[in-house]
């Protein structure tokens, strides 16, 4: 995976040179659609008791402020992991002093914690085959699975009504990694849609062992 | 806008904020936006919404000048179609009013002139030429910056 991952990290290391801290800085419309995906994503997590957390392709750490202003109270160990060290260091001057909170530059997810949630890491192909994202793909969905306690959740970007590709993008059917997370991880996943965006999220739990 | 605001940033903004709210997929990801965060409501103000929405002039300059249309001139000056509503609230209004609705409508934004009108103006009907579905139409009267014998 070491040249897809070269790519990609070259890819967002250039959207946040040319756009700054922001949604734009990551490929997103706006502040409200990155949040909109951050509250199905965390529908994964029980707040009511503390745990920890690594958000892959964490990006600028927008999740660590929305996680303040929507979960004041939660006792959340947080460690952002992103291939572009160009975004954990802004994540890191953003998000300097506060407790609990860690970034990290590399591909490599260093610790097991309870969760982990992706949030737009699958979306932008590039100009990878389709075959060839899927294998990064199913890694990253392996090592998250691997990395986490209590489950993984992470979103999608959905067919086009008249099956249609966009260029660049990842469009999939949400029956392609369900099946991947329950018959190869051997896990249990819920479906989150219909949340006003042609997209899905897959909250996946732990279930038998494969 | 007119005398306030570039017309170049007036015709960026514009063309944001109508391709936001344009019919189809959409119109709907801005109403599931609405249901979760309260975008539109009296707690928050026009250019604050919008600015949520990355809807803002490129020119940080502009920008400025959008905020103080949107947060002082529209509150202060500008009188809409309901009595009593200045045309800021007018609009906040009609944004929640519809992305809370049962079936919210694609909404189009366009102007007119102040002479004609000088209310914010809020109506159901087809907005843009080349659409056959009915629109919200919010409709803000403008003063242009050469019309020098405008109110």
């Amino acid at each position: 995976m070491g040249p897809v991952h070269a790519r990609i990290e070259a890819y967002y290391t250039d959207k946040i040179s040319r756009h700054g801290v922001g949604p734009r800085g990551v490929d997103w419309t706006c502040t409200a659609t990155q949040e909109l995906r951050f509250v199905q994503l965390l529908k994964l997590c029980d707040f009511s008791r503390p745990f920890s957390l690594n958000d892959i392709g964490c990006g600028y750490g927008a999740l660590v402020g929305f996680l303040a202003r929507r979960h004041p109270e939660a006792d959340i160990d947080y460690l952002g992991v992103d291939l572009s060290p160009a975004m954990i260091s802004r994540a890191r001057h953003r998000h300097r002093g506060a407790q609990g909170r860690r970034f990290l530059a590399g591909n490599e997810i260093p610790r097991i914690a309870d969760y982990a949630l992706a949030s737009g890491v699958m979306n932008v192909m590039l100009d990878h085959p389709r075959a060839l994202w899927e294998e990064f793909v199913a890694d990253t969905l392996r090592r998250m699975h691997a990395a986490s306690r209590r489950g993984f959740a992470v979103n999608f970007m959905a067919d086009k009504l008249d099956g249609t590709a966009t260029e660049g993008l990842y469009r999939t059917d949400p029956s392609r990694w369900i099946l991947f997370c329950e018959q190869t991880l051997g896990c249990v996943v819920e479906i989150v849609g219909g949340y006003g965006m042609r997209e899905f999220t897959l909250l996946v739990r732990p279930g038998r062992e494969p | 806008m007119g005398r306030m605001v570039s017309d170049s940033a007036t015709g960026e903004v514009i063309a944001q904020i109508n391709a936001r709210f344009e019919a189809g997929e959409a119109i709907l990801e801005m109403a599931a936006l609405q249901k979760e965060f309260k975008i539109f409501s009296p707690k928050h103000s026009l250019y604050d919404s919008w600015l949520v929405l990355n809807i803002k002039a490129s020119d940080p300059n502009e920008r400025k000048r959008w905020k103080k249309w949107a947060e002082t001139y529209m509150k202060e000056k500008v009188p809409s179609d309901l009595k009593g509503v200045n045309g800021h609230d007018r609009l906040v209004r009609a944004y929640q009013e519809n992305l809370e609705s049962s079936r919210p409508l694609p909404m189009f934004y366009m102007h007119h002139l102040a002479k004609d009108d000088p209310r914010v103006l809020v109506s159901t009907g087809i907005g843009p030429l080349f659409s056959v579905v009915d629109h919200i139409i919010t409709s803000i009267p403008i003063k242009p910056a050469a019309d020098k014998t405008a109110a």
